[in-house]
């Protein structure tokens, strides 16, 4: 029997370092939604990811209670190819570390190097990013391709 | 609260926006817009081109959150909307339709941009990220 296709593979390990745009989705208890940016990621395995907000995403940070869905989509923004993950939240209100301040710091500088490209000036491109960050960890269960087309919403792996 | 008048830069279609909506079993879903359309004062409009996940949401859950960005600041802003209606033909519908053609053609996605619907949404509430959050 082939293994199944992990939601986080080699390439989209990549994929989230690149130049990205990503953003975190949740819900309260009443199913207002709410979603605010994410200011770094990294994969944990083949179907975790350790993701970064800002301490002032209050609403978000109330919604990620231990067990809350999650959605996660991420986007090059020099070929608007998007990424979407869903699953729940396994991990919150973990001090940040010294290596969160630096996946910020990569991440910052990927966007900011592609900014300019699309016509974004790269002197304000910290405005979009906070200077500090408190982590979440989301266990993903389902992977789409959110890139704008016709196969937006096209789901590519289920979890088991 | 903001009045929607003072974000306008952010609906110009410069930078896409995000939208936000939630199943009635509590699971998030985003989606990229290429463009909002403001309407008046409480109200804004977004194009259905593709939102299979976003439509079904909204059926079951009118609540929504759209994230857009100043394009010329990079300010951030969040609203608060509830789904009023959708239109599939009219005015308005064709408005939009000629929007996302220009739209399609600037980004090399011509035929990939078809429009299904116009969803109108009340917005309730606006607030720009803070500042802090932004660095």
């Amino acid at each position: 029997m082939a293994a199944a296709s992990p939601l986080i593979d080699d390439e989209l390990r990549r994929f989230i370092h690149g130049p990205v745009s990503a953003f975190l989705g949740t819900a309260d208890s009443l199913q207002v939604p709410d979603c605010t940016r994410i200011a770094g990621l990294a994969a944990i395995g083949g179907s975790r990811f350790r993701i970064l907000i800002a301490p002032q995403a209050r609403t978000a940070l109330a919604n990620a209670v231990l067990g809350a869905r999650a959605a996660i989509v991420v986007t090059d923004i020099t070929t608007y190819r998007s990424m979407q993950w869903k699953g729940r939240v396994v991990a919150a209100g973990e001090e940040r570390t010294p290596g969160d301040l630096a996946l910020l710091h990569g991440h910052v500088e990927a966007f900011r190097a592609s900014s300019e490209e699309m016509g974004m000036r790269p002197s304000l491109v910290p405005h979009l990013f906070p200077v500090e960050v408190v982590p979440l960890t989301i266990e993903v269960d389902a992977l789409y391709d959110q890139t704008p087309g016709p196969g937006a919403g096209r789901r590519l792996v289920a979890g088991a | 609260m903001l009045a929607l008048s003072e974000i306008s830069r952010c609906f110009e279609g410069e930078i896409p926006s995000l939208l936000v909506t939630c199943s009635a079993a509590g699971e998030p879903n985003l989606a990229h817009l290429s463009r909002v359309f403001l309407m008046d004062d409480g109200h804004v409009a977004t194009s259905n081109q593709f939102f299979t996940k976003t439509v079904a949401n909204l059926v079951a859950n009118p609540s929504a959150v759209l994230m857009c960005v100043d394009p010329l600041t990079l300010i951030s802003y969040k609203l608060l909307l509830c789904l009023d209606h959708s239109e599939d033909g009219g005015a308005l519908f064709e408005k939009v339709r000629r929007s996302i053609e220009v739209i399609a053609s600037l980004t090399g996605m011509t035929n990939v941009f078809a429009l299904r619907s116009v969803d109108v949404f009340r917005v309730l509430h606006v607030e720009a990220v803070p500042v802090a959050e932004q660095g």
